[in-house]
């Protein structure tokens, strides 16, 4: 019969796994639980209804976990692991357009939705930092680190990330048009609805990258390899603007990118 | 009267960690046991949700109010429960003094 009870907190606490503080909660509430529905059977309640009970009588745990969930979410690891080391990390809703930040050591630096149009980062460290929506247009991250960094959504437009490296990195749904990620090392990187028109990518090697959904139209990829990169849903127009030249890639990669018919032009190594 | 469902408005639900500190003067209990004496102290009117029982008792816990420690059962599993401490008994009389206070304001008032 606790079977049932045990069913039912799985489906409850599926969101919260891996969460030590949630399963101390599971355990109490369990024990409550099973008390409830043998309490509602001996009084003749029929068991779905009292299983039905007993699922309303645990109300909104969301109220009880979102927090400890907080809490462990900053501490878990993540790609690149890196405690926020001491001094100053937050930054968001900042004003610092054109600032001089070269060689700065911020990881996991709080950069949302702050202002940094022009702003210089020229061989930064900012492994794990956020510049969720932020502007970061003509901004130049030029040998940066950004591994593990967010920039989803943020505006990059003519940004600068020569040699930069985005591991892990996201930057789904930004704004990189006409930005410069020649030689950037891209593994891993999440570009998926990015508007990367004329960005370039030229003599990058590029592994486990994704392009899905991006508008990729006049984008540069000469003297490229690319690796397991999916351009999933990527327009036959894009495809077909793309400037490819000595460019490598494997057979699945090739495949991912002419699946909508589109036909690449240019002189590609299919290995 | 078995769970009640009936009307919680977050007034009467914001004063959860009054009514748990008022079951503990009467004796020590585990989660189960608080949320059916509040539902028959109120006639089946009111029954606490797990939810808002256990971050009630957390808070508790924080301030000092109530002391958890481990049942003996040997069935069925080890019961936690809550004991109400020192500071717990003051801090149910000031509530209760605050209460009295705002529902004469309140009288007054709406």
């Amino acid at each position: 019969m606790t079977h049932r009870i045990d069913t039912l907190l799985d489906e409850l606490f599926a969101p919260y796994q891996g969460l030590a503080p949630a399963q101390e909660l599971r355990a109490e509430i369990r024990l409550d639980l099973i008390e409830r529905f043998q309490d509602l059977l001996a009084t003749g309640v029929e068991e779905s209804a009292a299983l039905d009970t007993v699922r309303k009588s645990v109300g909104n745990l969301q109220e009880i976990l979102s927090d400890l969930q907080e809490e462990h979410m900053a501490d878990a690891s993540r790609p690149a692991p890196a405690p926020a080391p001491p001094g100053l990390t937050q930054f968001n809703a900042s004003v610092l357009r054109n600032a001089d930040l070269r060689g700065v050591m911020v990881e996991q630096g709080n950069f949302k939705a702050s202002q940094l149009r022009g702003a210089d980062f020229t061989d930064a460290v900012l492994r794990g930092a956020s510049f969720k929506a932020s502007d970061l247009t003509d901004a130049i991250f030029d040998g940066a680190d950004l591994t593990g960094a967010d920039l989803a959504s943020a505006n990059a437009k003519n940004g600068s990330f020569k040699g930069t490296n985005l591991t892990y990195a996201r930057l789904s749904h930004a704004a990189l048009r006409n930005a410069d990620l020649s030689s950037a090392v891209l593994v891993g990187t999440q570009i998926k609805f990015a508007d990367l028109r004329g960005a370039l990518f030229d003599g990058n090697t590029l592994t486990g990258v994704a392009f899905d959904g991006a508008n990729l139209t006049g984008a540069s990829f000469r003297g490229t390899s690319l690796t397991h990169v999916s351009f999933r849903h990527v327009s036959r127009r894009s495809v077909g603007s793309m400037a490819f030249g000595g460019t490598t890639m494997d057979r699945l990669t090739y495949t991912l990118l002419t699946a909508n018919g589109g036909r690449p032009s240019g002189d590609i190594t299919i290995l | 009267m078995d769970h009640a469902s009936v009307l919680t408005p977050d007034l009467v639900r914001g004063n959860i960690d009054t009514m748990i500190l008022k079951t503990l003067l009467q004796g020590d209990h585990y989660g189960y046991r608080i949320a059916k004496m509040i539902a028959a102290g109120s006639d089946g009117q009111y029954e606490p949700k797990e939810a808002t029982l256990y971050s009630s008792l957390r808070r508790l816990e924080a301030n000092g109010w109530v002391e958890p420690y481990w049942g003996d059962e040997t069935q069925g599993g080890r019961r936690k429960y809550y004991k109400i401490t020192a500071a717990g008994r003051h801090a149910h009389t000031a509530s209760k003094a605050q209460w009295e206070r705002a529902k004469s304001l309140l009288d007054t008032l709406l």
